[in-house]
């Protein structure tokens, strides 16, 4: 299948080889704002229209509202916990027909699991598990807005600590808010073995396509995890998604990584990272850290954990400081 | 019993804008009731909220059809038919409406005449008093509180009871003072009266769902992007306007998007598509050389 975005080219440089055409229409009932859709729309860019989207309940639900749908290719729904059981169905009857003699190879589409962190992170992750297991030859993106938000932010195994969810509230018992710390899915990912890993952000759009683009040539599973700065949510103006994608990935809070048969590469990796506070401060789910008085035990356990990450991974890499 | 029904879109606060008027009512010695509906949509998508005042325990329940008073955040509602404020309004029914207009301007909305409109930019007061968009649940809350003859003191102390404990000082004393400035702007319209009847709730016959094998009761959509057709234009409080003397073609806009409501010309300027774009303003924040301002939506 060719690339909408670059037919002949294997990676990009520049934003002006990202594909004009739209593959994710608008009109969708998400959310202003919303960088779960600007990442999927920007990869869907790299997939092309012949794809099949198979969606685990969560926010994208709303991406196809009957009688609508955004999409050039298909949409399948499913529950919360079976998208990569789903996608297994769908990729082996593809299989089947195309063996019988009754879909013709250049028919085929790509099968892409499209979840959120409580699906990809929480429900779904034993159906995952077992489909990379299985070798399934598909694509997985998990739109990571680090909470249940389509039920109104309570906590997932994605929160990070610190932030506040409606399930866990800043009380006396509680001052950080949400006290576990975000499971690494990354890693258990990666564990599995499968293909292609890699994390990606809205805000970084040619390293998210050359991510799309060399996950192309491979086969089985390509599992994407996305930023997805979330305004209803994380409690910030729609306008400053982009400024808090970047800022993630600029504190390092938010590393932007691959990982080719388990060998990871950190794709990019500012010069001196900046403060977590600079992506703290401004969303109101963190607003707790700073008033009515500053936090600064649950601050500095932010900023060392972050500062713990890479000097792991400087220390692997062997790069200077 | 008093029935007023709040519309807004998603993000307005209408919400607890009934929750402000409900706990003013309950200062005041009322009976009280409310509660929100939405979609499965949320910010920018029209939703409905519904408070009950009454002097005898409330024993109706869910939306309210017939209401006495009707709050209408954004004018660009009137013309949606996902929410449609002046359903159920006859002629003694209310409108107060948050819109640049005057009053006077505005002609009859459905069964309600023009007397008994009230409208007033509560936008633009709480922009110039909180700078937040969010805090027009303060301003029409209690303005609703004022039409219902609630006092000032009773309408305050909603407000100190609904404002989100998260708020710092500094913006919980902004929304108190906005409070007090749209109950001012509410004051010499007229003071609703409770309607002297004793209807009671008409008994309806429970309609039974029969259940549909799968193939008939799950939905299928065949055709491809259709999505275009749902205009998600009006959900805009803001427009992007893009000053083209200004723009460098860089494609940092088109990029950015989410809504894929932006597209380039045949020389790469952007062009926004102003019947999907959901105004969230990522281009006017994002663009380099500040070529997209946004300017309020008047329809």
């Amino acid at each position: 299948m060719t690339s909408p975005t670059s037919p002949e080219l294997e990676s990009i440089q520049t934003l002006k080889q990202i594909a004009r055409e739209e593959f994710i229409l608008p009109g969708t009932s998400i959310c202003g704002g919303c960088g779960g859709l600007e990442a999927l729309r920007l990869a869907a860019k790299v997939l092309g229209p012949q794809t099949v989207f198979v969606n685990a309940a969560g926010c994208f639900t709303l991406l196809a509202t009957f009688p609508y749908t955004p999409f050039k290719g298909s949409w399948l729904y499913t529950t919360m916990a079976s998208a990569a059981a789903g996608a297994q169905g769908v990729r082996d009857a593809l299989d089947v027909l195309m063996a019988r003699g009754k879909l013709p190879a250049k028919d085929d589409v790509e099968v892409v699991v499209v979840a959120g962190d409580g699906s990809t992170y929480d429900i779904g992750l034993s159906a995952t598990s077992g489909a990379i297991f299985r070798g399934l030859n598909f694509w997985y993106f998990c739109y990571d807005n680090e909470s249940y938000g389509n039920t109104g932010m309570q906590m997932s195994s994605s929160t990070p600590y610190g932030a506040r969810t409606a399930t866990t509230p800043v009380g006396i018992h509680s001052q950080a808010g949400t006290e576990h710390g975000k499971k690494d899915m990354f890693e258990i990912w990666r564990a599995h073995r499968p293909a292609y890993v890699a994390t990606v952000s809205p805000r970084f759009p040619i390293d998210l396509t050359n991510k799309f683009l060399k996950a192309k040539t491979l086969r089985g599973a390509k599992l994407f995890l996305a930023h997805a700065p979330c305004p209803t949510g994380w409690l910030y103006d729609p306008e400053r998604t982009a400024d808090y994608a970047r800022l993630a990935v600029e504190t390092g809070m938010f590393a932007l990584k691959e990982a080719v048969d388990g060998v990871v590469t950190h794709t990019y990796v500012p010069r001196r990272h900046r403060p977590v506070e600079e992506y703290l401060q401004g969303q109101g789910r963190y607003r707790h850290l700073f008033e009515p008085t500053r936090n600064d035990a649950a601050l500095r356990q932010i900023q060392d954990q972050v500062d713990r990450y890479w000097a792991g991974v400087h220390e692997t890499t062997g790069a200077a400081r | 019993m008093l029935r007023i029904r709040f519309h807004g879109r998603g993000g307005q606060g209408m919400k607890t804008a009934s929750r402000i008027l409900g706990s003013a009512g309950f200062h005041a010695g009322w009976i009280v009731q409310d509660s929100p509906v939405y979609g499965a949509e949320r910010r920018g998508a029209p939703m409905s909220a519904f408070t009950r005042l009454a002097r005898e325990p409330i024993r109706e329940r869910g939306v309210i059809a017939s209401p006495d008073l009707v709050v209408i955040a954004d004018e660009t509602l009137l013309a949606d038919l996902a929410a449609q404020p002046l359903l159920g309004c006859d002629t003694r029914s209310t409108v107060l409406m948050n819109t640049r207009k005057q009053s006077a301007e505005l002609s009859p909305l459905g069964a309600v005449s023009r007397e008994a409109i009230f409208a007033a930019d509560f936008t633009a007061l709480a922009l110039e008093t909180t700078q937040s968009l969010a805090s027009l649940s303060v301003a029409l809350g209690v303005a609703a509180a004022r039409l219902l003859g609630l006092s000032l003191s009773e309408a305050l102390a909603g407000v100190t009871d609904e404002l989100s404990p998260h708020l710092s000082a500094e913006r919980q004393a902004k929304n108190v003072a906005l409070a007090q400035v749209a109950y001012a702007r509410a004051e010499g319209w007229p003071i609703i009266q409770e309607r002297q009847t004793t209807d009671s709730p008409t008994l309806v016959t429970l309609v039974e769902v029969a259940f549909d094998p799968p193939t008939v009761a799950a939905p299928s959509i065949y055709a491809i992007s259709n999505s275009p057709e749902r205009k998600t234009g009006n959900w805009r409080q803001f427009r992007p306007v893009l000053h083209a003397e200004l723009c460098t073609r860089c494609w940092i806009c088109f990029v950015r998007c989410p809504e894929a409501a932006i597209a380039l010309d045949a020389h790469d300027y952007p062009v926004v598509d102003y019947d999907q774009c959901k105004g969230c303003l990522l281009c006017v924040h994002e663009c380099p050389t500040h070529a997209f301002t946004a300017e309020q939506e008047v329809r």
